[in-house]
């Protein structure tokens, strides 16, 4: 306990805002008959404005994010991590091309005893048609690759728009409360050494 | 800080599923704090950002591991506070030997003194402090979390956070606003 007086309340709590409203009501009260702990809670209050006058530092320079290399991860973290989108949207699409394929060009799967009777693969109706299809195939991964980084990239712009903003807004409120604060224990700092000359005053009379 | 809670929350949720945005989201709303929090502890800017970027790495390696995921904060604190001491403890010897082991008494702040005067005043009395004690200052008046949150950083009991708190904070207050010698 600070107090030499004999109160059992506990003024850092109440300072630094643990108090409940009961307790809070209590040290109020105390203080307002109390000098010597009025004396005490406004040292208190002048310590935690000195603590709170050093300003925050700026880091020298960004954390790096998931997306950085830093965060990739080792080849056995890789393993257990979901596939990415594109990764399963291009998969899908590999997939569907290989389904197509397979009914475009039928001549591919083998029933069992026809080996020696049915060609392994029997050109195609078309035979212009397969380096086609496979730019149309590549341009369709590309596309969908390009979609989804474009969503992803307008959403991480976007979600970081919006943290700015709160960030912004937050400190804003920070900054007012302490200013309030400060302002508050600066008052309560003058009163006390209004308080400590009146006392040496009235000790200089008394000798 | 209850929306906060509620949206880290989400995010730590989205982030375990897989979400990067949700955990650079993460990253940029505590970068600041965590390093703030770390270079009080380890003085040292670039040792900061290393230990910063270390403790956001395990988090992220271990977020399948967080029980309560609204409990993000305390949690990423509690990171950055075993890799603070990690350092501290590897840089101890050198440290010491740095040290003259004789600090001056710093002036205390008064109604005239220029804010960097008064920065140097809280520097040197915080320098006074044991390790733990300056970062119970650190959690509770920079950083602004509950006794009971405190207690889940640092892994110690409630009384013995108090404890050191408090301890830190009559010293501090003997050498920020010490009594007139008058009285």
């Amino acid at each position: 306990m600070l107090m030499r007086c004999d109160s059992e309340l506990d003024l850092i709590a109440y300072q630094l805002g643990e108090a409940t409203a009961a307790e809070r009501r209590a040290v109020e009260a105390h203080i307002r008959q109390c000098e010597e702990c009025a004396g005490e809670l406004a040292r208190l209050g002048v310590t935690q404005a000195a603590l709170l006058s050093v300003r925050e530092e700026e880091p020298p320079r960004r954390i790096a994010f998931v997306s950085d290399k830093v965060f990739e991860p080792t080849w056995w973290q890789r393993l257990w991590q979901p596939m990415p989108a594109w990764a399963l949207a291009a998969a899908s699409i590999v997939a569907g091309a290989i389904v197509f394929h397979a009914v475009w060009n039928p001549g591919t799967v083998v029933a069992p005893g026809h080996i020696a009777q049915t060609p392994l693969r029997r050109p195609l109706p078309d035979a212009a048609a397969a380096p086609m299809m496979e730019a149309k195939m590549v341009a369709m991964v590309q596309q969908a690759v390009a979609d989804v980084e474009k969503r992803a990239e307008q959403r991480t712009r976007t979600l970081l728009a919006e943290a700015d903003k709160r960030h912004e807004l937050d400190r804003s409120e920070m900054l007012a409360v302490m200013n309030a604060n400060y302002e508050e224990l600066s008052k309560r700092y003058k009163n006390l050494l209004r308080y400590t000359a009146s006392v040496d005053t009235q000790a200089a009379v008394g000798q | 800080m209850i929306f906060r809670e509620v949206e880290d929350r989400d995010l730590v949720g989205k982030a375990r599923r897989g979400d990067v945005d949700a955990y650079n989201l993460l990253v940029s709303r505590w970068e600041k704090r965590v390093f703030n929090y770390v270079f009080r502890l380890v003085s040292n800017r670039e040792d900061a950002m290393d230990v910063t970027q270390d403790a956001f790495l395990k988090a992220y390696q271990n977020l399948g591991k967080l029980d309560d995921a609204g409990r993000f904060a305390p949690w990423l604190f509690r990171i950055a506070h075993n890799e603070s001491f990690s350092l501290l403890r590897k840089m101890k010897p050198e440290v010491a030997g740095d040290e003259s082991g004789i600090e001056p008494e710093p002036l205390p702040p008064g109604p005239r003194m220029l804010p960097m005067e008064t920065s140097l005043a809280v520097n040197a009395a915080l320098a006074r402090l044991t390790p733990e004690q300056k970062e119970a200052v650190v959690l509770k008046v920079y950083q602004g979390f509950k006794f009971d949150e405190m207690s889940e950083i640092l892994g110690i009991p409630v009384s013995t956070v108090k404890s050191r708190l408090y301890t830190a904070l009559e010293l501090l207050k003997n050498s920020l606003s010490p009594v007139s010698p008058a009285r």
